[in-house]
């Protein structure tokens, strides 16, 4: 809309400038029917948005829900009508009604085994353990990497650098992780192998290092905004007091982003938590619990693309997979919420 | 060697659209051995009856029959038995399943090429899968061994689980995604072993090395490769591929049940380097 002080007479062309046929505005009666018209239609598009977001919502909590509910024994006479024999229907009555809740099984056992023959575990403390040595990993070389390079970019860069730098970040970050994955099962996986004189590089430092790739970009973008969001008059003030540009960074410009900086670290981090292809490709998925980042892990994201595709409806390993699941959503949320707390408040 | 992450969320998808308007295609999900040749198949199936799309994806063996007795897909392909679980559920949800094997396949223990060990016994096979033997000295070789599978979802590591560890997996075992990446692993590990289809195995060519399986004491080692050996059953990991549908199925699912068993099939399935079977084959 038009503001009513501004006229609605043709601007006087500037020299030289060819402006094309003037034409009346349109009248405020169909200006204002134009306004009713797209304010119904973008309020329908966030209607949708919300009743999916509702419904996402619903179906996580109630799948969630259900994975720390026991699951009802199976009826006995199914295992005749399938034509089981009693060792095969043991087995099965353990494998489809043998959960006993989230708290029996998931956050107590170290061993994950859904598909052991006789006696299935189910716990998650390895697959936690995996993904905190990967993810850890990354967020420990990231975060650094990255905030030394956002602090270059804002504070050191020429101008050219800086114009080449936000595409080469933008590339980084649109990097498919199917691809880092086959980086890392091709080139960085016989590299690790030498160096460490392991007889195979599917290893959770392989996958921590693609992680930290592919979280560094998130870290640079969000720590350069936090850097250049530094009022001006700080550094000036600062630099006018004598300050060199290295004592200026120090004494006033990282304190002042600190926020800014911690949550660009987490957000990093939150990238590499819900990161699938590139662990599931290049840490190996053993269902031994590492030990440390020379062992293969086996990560929360990877373990759910790997057996969820397989696990029976109402199954133990389901339930247990949809706990899994909840585990990784509650981790990711409470990593998100922080790191917008902090951006949040950021100080002025 | 080119690695596919052939995932379920890769999905492969072979479509023919129909003249006017495409009708709901043929959805077909499961064994990540057989998706090579699969996609083949429903690439000619679909050339063959114009008007029918196929979409194809892998996953495992257990993604195709659970996604089959959800109704999701309308043909499972599988690389074993159905499970009993599978068939309780089946039973569970009142479904009835009909397999249908069109090829023998065999699963082939690989080796890196430098590896000195060139047969196994059976119950060594059991033994290094189950975790017992950890050093390839006790065989002959050198070093430890490192070992490669898959997760299990997939058809071939339940059937090794049943005719050869005969209890649980070592939980050091590493699950990769498909054969392929695990041929992949054992190309780049001189210590290494792991198992994968055959049409896997071959396409790698020298990269790894099938070993021979020996079953009695005594006795020579078979080979994976052997037409022979598989089709007489002697060969202790040979299986036969099926295509699993709803007892009353689509007729376009009847179609490429049919299609996989003619002669078109066969010769496809002589191409990928496995066994063609005929209609009316029994499992073995």
């Amino acid at each position: 809309m038009l503001s009513p002080e501004r006229s609605l007479a043709p601007p006087e062309p500037a020299e030289g400038v060819r402006l094309s046929p003037w034409r009346p505005p349109v009248s405020d009666a169909e200006r204002a029917r134009h306004d009713r018209r797209m304010r119904a239609v973008v309020t329908a598009g966030a209607g949708v948005v919300g009743l999916l977001l509702a419904a996402f919502l619903g179906v996580i909590t109630v799948n969630g829900l259900s994975a720390m509910l026991p699951i009802a024994p199976v009826d006995p006479a199914l295992f005749g009508e399938a034509g089981l024999n009693a060792a095969e229907s043991a087995r099965a009555a353990a494998a489809l009604g043998g959960w006993e809740g989230m708290s029996a099984g998931l956050l107590r056992g170290a061993r994950w085994a859904p598909q052991a023959l006789d006696t299935p575990s189910f716990g998650a403390l390895g697959l936690l353990r995996s993904t905190a040595l990967t993810t850890g990993l990354a967020a420990a070389l990231a975060a650094p990497l990255g905030i030394a390079v956002a602090i270059y970019l804002s504070a050191f860069a020429r101008p050219l650098e800086r114009a080449w730098a936000r595409p080469a970040i933008e590339l980084l970050a649109a990097l498919p992780s199917v691809l880092l994955g086959l980086i890392g099962v091709s080139l960085l996986g016989p590299v690790i192998a030498r160096l460490f004189d392991l007889p195979s590089g599917l290893v959770a430092l392989n996958g921590g290092l693609l992680l930290a790739l592919m979280a560094l970009p998130t870290v640079i973008a969000v720590a350069w905004e936090a850097l250049d969001a530094v009022p001006q008059t700080f550094t000036e003030a600062s630099l006018a007091l004598g300050a060199d540009r290295v004592t200026t960074l120090w004494r006033v410009t990282l304190p002042a982003a600190w926020r800014g900086l911690v949550a660009a670290s987490l957000l990093g981090l939150g990238r590499a938590l819900g990161e699938t292809m590139a662990v599931l490709m290049a840490c190996g998925n053993s269902e031994a619990p590492p030990t440390g980042l020379l062992d293969p892990a086996h990560a929360l994201t990877a373990t759910l693309a790997l057996e969820l595709p397989g696990a029976l409806r109402d199954s133990a390993h389901q339930r247990a997979l949809f706990g899994v699941g909840l585990l990784l959503l509650a981790l990711t949320l409470t990593n998100q919420l922080v790191a917008r707390r902090l951006l949040r408040r950021r100080a002025p | 060697m080119l690695f596919v992450p052939s995932l379920r969320a890769l999905t492969l998808c072979a479509l023919a659209l129909a003249g006017q308007g495409c009708a709901r295609p043929l959805r077909v999900q499961g064994s990540e051995s057989e998706l090579a040749l699969i996609v083949r198949l429903a690439q000619r199936f679909a050339e063959a009856q114009p008007g029918v799309g196929v979409t194809l994806s892998g996953g495992g063996s257990a993604a195709g029959v659970t996604s089959l007795i959800d109704g999701a897909v309308d043909v499972a392909t599988v690389s074993r038995p159905l499970l009993p679980t599978e068939r309780v559920e089946a039973a569970r949800r009142g479904v009835r399943l009909t397999a249908t094997p069109f090829a023998l396949d065999t699963i082939c223990v690989v080796v890196h090429p430098d590896n000195p060990v060139q047969a196994l016994h059976l119950d060594e096979l059991g033994a290094i899968l189950r975790g017992e033997t950890t050093r390839w000295e006790a065989l002959g070789g050198a070093g430890p061994i490192s070992l490669y599978g898959r997760p299990s979802s997939s058809g071939t590591w339940s059937l090794l689980r049943e005719r050869v560890v005969q209890g649980d997996y070592t939980p050091a075992i590493r699950a990769l995604g498909g054969s392929a990446a695990v041929v992949q692993a054992v190309a780049a590990d001189p210590h290494g072993l792991g198992y994968a289809a055959l049409s896997y195995v071959r396409h790698a060519g020298g990269s790894v090395r099938a070993l021979g399986l020996v079953v009695a004491e005594g006795e020579a080692p078979l080979d994976p490769r052997d037409e022979a050996a598989a089709r007489a059953g002697d060969y202790p990991l040979t299986r036969s591929l099926s295509l699993v549908t709803l007892a009353d199925p689509l007729p376009e699912a009847e179609a490429l049940v049919a299609f996989a068993q003619d002669t078109d099939g066969a010769e496809l399935i002589a191409e990928a380097g496995l066994f063609p079977l005929e209609a009316g084959h029994a499992e073995p």
